[in-house]
């Protein structure tokens, strides 16, 4: 069996939730405990990725991020290539489609937290961000934990906006989820089946811990 | 060092509108729930900003509205003994009450944790996490953890409220001792005229958002028992 569709399935995601963590889990304490204005579109904008069809994600970031996009200058400018049809692509498509999975857990596990805990560190003394990672953090973990979770599964099967943005370049773009599509469209079967059964297998064991280490931070 | 509290803040239907001026010592804000002694307080710890007023530690000014002065709460060393202790959970006693010694060194901290469990008698408790304690030594930790990092003043919200009633007496002669020993200056928010008798030098009466009436505990006292028999309810 060809494993290469599986290893870029894997990195793809394991990528895609680290971003996910460094912009979700800010934005997510962000909207738990500030107001302002805007506050409301940004969670819609937040959400929108979970409703829409992947394939309306993928158009629109394809229009967004494509060749005659307008954000396809800077990139070219930074990278010094397009972002579509890269594994780069895979990953962003699968940074937008799961990253709102991971805020919504995230700012659940933040909202149910009381606030008098990180006031009471605020009387002691420490500065915002130490209180995020001594404070808020370890007392919301179980929120985060699901969250993380949750953006690793959508990312690790993500498929229509990673089709339209990466497209499916066997040995480059080709996730294992477009290779077991790719597979059954050609009639290998059973290379699909193969295929299916053990993305199956690790996306289980990696949410499997997961929640153990979820559950570890009990306390 | 007289603590200056002159505060005004709206919130939806309820104004807070107060003003007092305490001397060192212990002092309370005593008056029915909801006049506004809990928002007098977060307003002196940095916690509420109020519209306008001025909070002050003798010279030191946490706060000025026309001066446009607003220090951080971190800044303010103010320590605060939240109506439910707010102590870390996964947190045990000695690590609580360390938290706000974060630039001591390892040895400082660990020797003045030990000397503030000792002074609260918790020296055999330092291991143990929040759930594992009574309500009353929950208390203490919290207050051993807002001496912590010997701050200018100490706020405690309704300390006493959550404890059971025989242990009561025994906790308020305890917070008089440990007043004695550190001579940090404490406001405690009660609704209970007995924390008012066993522990204020100095009490604020609260109603409806607005201090009725400021001066020595006794005085205050002997004053409203007198109206109060000649206006019984």
């Amino acid at each position: 069996m060809d494993l290469a569709p599986l290893a870029l399935s894997l990195r793809v995601a394991a990528v895609a939730t680290a971003f996910g963590i460094a912009v979700g889990v800010p934005l997510a304490w962000v909207l738990a405990r500030k107001s302002f204005p805007g506050r409301d579109v940004i969670s819609v904008l937040i959400v929108l990725p979970m409703v829409l069809p992947p394939t309306v994600l993928g158009y629109g970031l394809l229009v967004l991020l494509g060749r005659q996009g307008p954000v396809d200058p800077a990139i070219q400018a930074v990278f010094g290539e397009g972002l579509v049809f890269t594994p780069a692509a895979a990953v962003v498509a699968a940074f937008v489609a799961a990253t709102p999975f991971l805020i919504r857990a995230a700012q659940g596990g933040f909202e149910q937290l009381d606030v008098a805990y990180e006031e009471a560190a605020r009387t002691l003394g420490r500065r915002e961000f130490a209180i995020f990672l001594t404070v808020t953090a370890p007392l919301a973990w179980r929120g985060i934990a699901a969250g993380i979770a949750l953006c690793f599964a959508r990312a690790i099967g993500e498929f229509g906006a990673t089709l339209m943005l990466a497209g499916n370049i066997p040995g480059r773009t080709q996730t294992a989820s477009i290779a077991i599509y790719d597979a059954v469209q050609s009639g290998r079967l059973e290379q699909a089946t193969t295929m299916a059964l053990a993305l199956g297998i690790v996306a289980g064991a990696v949410l499997f811990l997961l929640a153990r280490v979820g559950r570890g931070a009990r306390w | 060092m007289i603590i200056t509290v002159d505060v005004r803040r709206t919130l939806g239907p309820f104004h807070l509108k107060v003003a007092f001026a305490a001397p060192a010592g212990i002092t309370a804000l005593f008056g029915p729930s909801g006049s506004g002694k809990t928002l007098t307080l977060r307003c002196v710890a940095g916690l509420l900003r109020p519209e306008r007023g001025r909070v002050a530690l003798g010279q030191r000014v946490l706060y000025d509205g026309a001066l446009g002065v607003d220090l951080a709460t971190r800044d303010r060393r103010i320590g605060y003994v939240f109506q439910h202790y707010a102590l870390f959970p996964h947190l045990s006693a000695s690590a609580n009450i360390g938290y706000g010694l974060h630039d001591a060194s390892p040895a400082d901290r660990s020797a003045r944790v030990k000397e503030l469990l000792e002074m609260v008698g918790l020296a055999d408790f330092a291991e143990r996490h929040p759930h594992q304690l009574s309500g009353g030594q929950q208390q203490r930790v919290a207050l051993a953890r807002a001496l912590a990092p010997r701050p200018d003043l100490v706020l405690l919200d309704e300390p006493f409220a959550a404890i059971d009633s025989f242990v009561r007496d025994h906790l308020r002669e305890q917070l008089r001792a440990i007043h004695a020993r550190t001579q940090v200056p404490m406001i405690l928010v009660t609704h209970d005229v007995a924390d008012v008798r066993r522990l204020a030098d100095t009490v604020v009466l609260y109603g409806h958002g607005a201090v009725l009436e400021v001066g020595a505990t006794d005085d205050v006292l002997a004053r409203r028992e007198v109206q109060t028999a000649a206006y019984p309810a």
